[in-house]
């Protein structure tokens, strides 16, 4: 099996070799055989009251099924039909046709579909006298209901977020975007899960060379669970060993919406609530979905404090080490002096100190996050009082220390989706505190030459080409978010069929 | 091997990294002591160097600075500057110095040697204010920030400096500047005088009058009255004030508050006369009558103008003329006024361009405008 590579290869298949007989009970033993020791598979026979050659056997798993709907339209009408026609051939066309009442039925003889199609919740009909069966959708199971997503939080915009079911939050998407370019295809991922992957894109306004290559790299995954959509992004990205994302991810209905208008596909997958978006360009990692929301012009004042959060999150304490370290004489002196007041009896040098503060706040962060919610002020009690304040009084660390991590930290909330920010944080402290400001300038240098290196699905990272001159044009969405009425193209290089809107103003 | 090769190739570009980078050395800002005033002195062929240092003291919940002084001598300031770690156990560290103070002594000797090592090291700022003590040891000055703890010299120093402008008793020169006007052909140096002055029982430290250089040696003084009119000439004054005395009937006294001085000087030459003419025009208001006359009538205003500007031109000609017979050093720049104007003059004076300055007939021309009377338009009338 695992030369087949270009192709899904579920763990069913090798049943294909033993094929259906067209006696009832020789098939439901067969059936048996495979699921010995699955007790929650329920085998249901019966019989139609006018004619005795209609044996049935319904094979389904107790949970997963709408039992009522089983019983009223496909037990029932059985039981009871009047088959008048005794002599005719195939019976199961018949019972398909003009017995159950089902949306969607299913005809098949092989046997791994038969197990799949029990396995994911459908009835599957024996018959005698026939090697085929009935597959029967009669799916039901709870999901959770449609919430706000913790994770995303908006002040003014939809409040719906996806859920684990895939048809929900296909539904959820399909009712943002009513066209029929709006193409949605389906895919199986993992030998043993067989979750259900969808792709999702506009088509005619989506790139096909990106919609292929999604599509390439999605076939090409084999492996045997897919549980979350996080295990696809880490095995179609760019750059996997770089920590900067080059998928986007987003547990929103409208942001999946707005990517898809903006050319980008879209991979949902079954039992998670974040669809992926690709490409992902850094700029994303700076737009909220709220700038689109609220006035353009409090959007771009957002998104500028985004960015100057994110110098701030990624340099303050690399300027810090390398002022205090190197170049003294550029701080104002009544500020050397409370700096120097603050360091004395300080044991640590001032990089050993910066290096322990930011990684007590990561760690403090991470508790953060763990923790069950009851006992979750325990973490601020610890991190604020006994980290902040008594190892300042006790001159553990000094007290500049402690506001540049506390600065640090809480710019680093500002763009909740780079959390490779704490990793570019460490390699600045580190160069600085060997170079100083050369060795910051040196580390900055080399992270804009990553960036600007990397690629997602071809598209340059930071759109650094392709989009041609640096216009107006190109910064609308960029560097500010321009009025609505302003902006009538999509992104240049992810999309085609530029034009977004006639203008007539 | 060719893996091999490429990673000792990327080894030795990164080792470059650290090799070729100029000046790094990691430093805890704690380990040196920070600088906050120096003085020079001179005893016998040898300097004194006399350093205010802060020493931070950590408290239980507050930390406080205290300064520290201590004194060592050397050959060279440098040399001094070393020895001092013998008694400060820390090495001086000279960036945020603000306040050089030299001895009267070596400014009248020449001040250029001593000025050398300051400009010359790396770590020595050019942006530090340059003193000159008007009597005795520049050190005694130093040493007032031993009467209270908590009195940081150089930080008084520094703040006298920036609100110069706005005194303007004194002028306002910094190493680099200073050091580019002794070495200039065109314009003499100049730096405040500092002292010591007890009153009321306690000392202040006073910044006030000019020193005046010819080369690099200290020639005279100009007090702290003369000052201003030498600044109007020399800087881009905008601010500060006259005060009127004796105007009117009753004899008030009436400060002008200057809000700009538009100024222009203008060189000519007829034959051997060199004759530099400065136009300058002051737009003043009335921002204190000091008695009970209505100076803000029209009549005892044009009367007050015309007192005024006959009282400045005066003022700015005489500091000139005492400038020229007693000192002979051209802290005016009137030397870069002739190299801009006429060149070829300036040029085919040559070496002898220092004896061009006596010669200037200087004629100031005032202009004052007062555009306002603050905030009340008649004195204070007093009720009988």
């Amino acid at each position: 099996m695992q030369d087949a590579k270009n192709t899904q290869v579920s763990d069913t298949d090798r049943y294909n070799n033993i094929k259906l007989s067209t006696n009832l009970e020789e098939n439901i033993t067969i059936l048996k055989q495979i699921f010995t020791s699955d007790e929650t598979i329920i085998f249901r026979k019966f019989e139609s009251m006018n004619n005795d050659r209609i044996k049935c056997c319904a094979i389904y798993i107790d949970a997963m099924i709408h039992k009522e709907l089983m019983e009223q339209h496909i037990i029932k009408p059985i039981i009871l039909s009047n088959f008048a026609e005794d002599n005719c051939k195939d019976i199961l066309k018949v019972i398909e046709h003009k017995v159950i009442f089902s949306g969607e039925i299913k005809r098949t003889g092989i046997i791994s579909d038969i197990i799949d199609g029990i396995l994911y919740g459908n009835t599957v009909l024996l018959l005698n006298e026939s090697n085929e069966v009935l597959i029967i959708n009669t799916i039901e199971w709870k999901t959770r209901g449609i919430e706000e997503p913790v994770s995303e939080n908006v002040v003014r915009g939809p409040r719906e977020g996806f859920n684990e079911s895939i048809d929900t939050n296909i539904s959820l998407i399909r009712r943002k975007i009513i066209s029929p370019d709006l193409k949605f295809v389906y895919k199986q991922i993992g030998t043993r899960t067989k979750t259900r992957v969808c792709i999702c894109y506009l088509e005619g306004v989506a790139l096909e060379p990106i919609i292929k290559e999604v599509m390439k790299r999605l076939d090409e995954i084999n492996i045997d669970g897919i549980l979350e959509s996080g295990y696809i992004e880490e095995l179609i990205r760019d750059e996997p060993l770089l920590p900067f994302k080059t998928i986007g991810s987003t547990e929103r209905p409208d942001v999946v919406a707005s990517k898809l208008l903006e050319g980008r596909v879209a991979v949902l997958c079954d039992g998670t609530p974040e669809a992926l978006t690709m490409p992902y360009i850094l700029m994303e990692a700076f737009q909220a979905n709220e700038d689109y929301y609220n006035n353009y012009i409090i959007a771009s004042v957002n998104r500028f404090f985004r960015y100057i959060a994110f110098i701030i999150t990624t340099s303050v304490p690399a300027l810090y080490v390398a002022l205090i370290n190197f170049n003294q004489e550029l701080i104002p002196t009544q500020l050397l002096i409370s700096i120097s007041i603050a360091r004395q009896g300080v044991p640590f040098p001032t990089v050993v100190e910066t290096l322990l503060m930011i990684i007590t706040f990561e760690i403090l962060r991470e508790a953060g996050t763990r923790i069950p919610k009851p006992i979750g002020s325990a973490v601020s009690i610890v991190g604020a009082l006994v980290l902040g304040d008594a190892a300042v009084n006790a001159r553990i660390i000094s007290a500049p220390v402690v506001i540049v991590t506390a600065l640090t930290g809480i710019s680093a909330f500002l763009n909740p989706k780079l959390l490779a920010v704490f990793i570019i944080r460490i390699i600045f402290v580190l160069f600085a505190s060997l170079l100083g400001l050369y060795g910051y300038m040196f580390s900055v240098i080399a992270l804009g030459l990553v960036f600007v290196d990397m690629r997602s699905f071809g598209i340059p990272y930071m759109l650094n080409i392709g989009i041609g001159p640096l216009t107006g044009e190109n910064l609308k969405d960029t560097a500010i978010r321009a009025p609505w009425w302003l902006m009538n193209t999509r992104p240049r290089i992810i999309a085609k069929n530029l034009k977004r809107q006639n203008n007539n103003r | 091997m060719k893996k091999f090769k490429k990673l000792i190739l990327y080894f030795l570009i990164f080792c470059s990294l650290f090799i070729n980078s100029g000046c790094w050395n990691y430093r805890e800002m704690e380990d040196s002591a920070i600088v906050t005033a120096a003085a020079i002195d001179k005893h016998k062929d040898k300097y004194v160097l006399t350093l205010e240092m802060l020493r931070p003291s950590p408290g239980f919940k507050e930390s406080q600075v205290e300064t520290v002084v201590f004194s060592d001598d050397g050959k060279t300031i440098f040399e001094a500057a070393r020895k001092i770690i013998r008694r400060a156990g820390r090495k001086p560290y000279w960036n945020h110095n603000m306040a050089i103070i030299f001895s009267k002594s070596i400014a009248q000797e020449g001040i250029a040697p001593a000025l050398d090592w300051f400009r010359r090291d790396s770590e020595t700022r050019s942006t530090v204010s340059v003193f000159i003590s008007k009597d005795g040891f520049a050190k005694d000055i130093i040493m007032q920030s031993l009467v209270t703890t908590r009195r940081i010299v150089g930080i008084e120093l520094n703040d006298t400096m920036k609100n110069q402008g706005i005194s303007l008793r004194y002028p306002r020169v910094d190493l680099r500047h200073f050091r580019s006007t002794i070495s200039s052909e065109n314009i003499s140096a100049t730096a405040p005088f500092v002292g010591l002055e007890v009153k009321h029982g306690k000392t202040d430290i006073l910044v006030s009058g000019t020193a005046v250089f010819k080369g690099d040696k200290l020639v005279g003084s100009l007090n702290d009255y003369e000052t201003f009119p030498y600044l109007i000439i020399e800087e881009k004054v905008k601010k500060g004030l006259i005060v009127a005395e004796n105007v009117g009937e009753q004899s008030s006294n009436v400060a002008l508050e200057i809000f700009n001085i538009k100024k222009q000087l203008n060189f000519s030459s007829d034959q051997d006369r060199y004759i530099i003419k400065g136009y300058f025009n002051f737009t003043t208001a009335i921002d204190e009558i000091s008695g009970t006359d209505d100076v803000i009538d029209e009549k005892m205003r044009a009367a007050l103008i015309q007192k005024e500007e006959h009282e400045m031109k005066i003022r700015l000609e005489e500091v000139v003329k005492k400038v020229q017979t007693q000192y002979n050093a051209d802290i005016f720049g009137f030397g870069r006024i002739i190299e801009m104007q006429n060149p070829k003059l300036w040029k085919s004076m040559g070496e002898n361009s220092d004896a061009i300055f006596d010669k200037i007939n200087f004629q100031a021309e005032v202009k004052i405008h007062i555009k306002g009377s603050g905030r009340q338009s008649k004195p204070i009338k007093v009720g009988k």
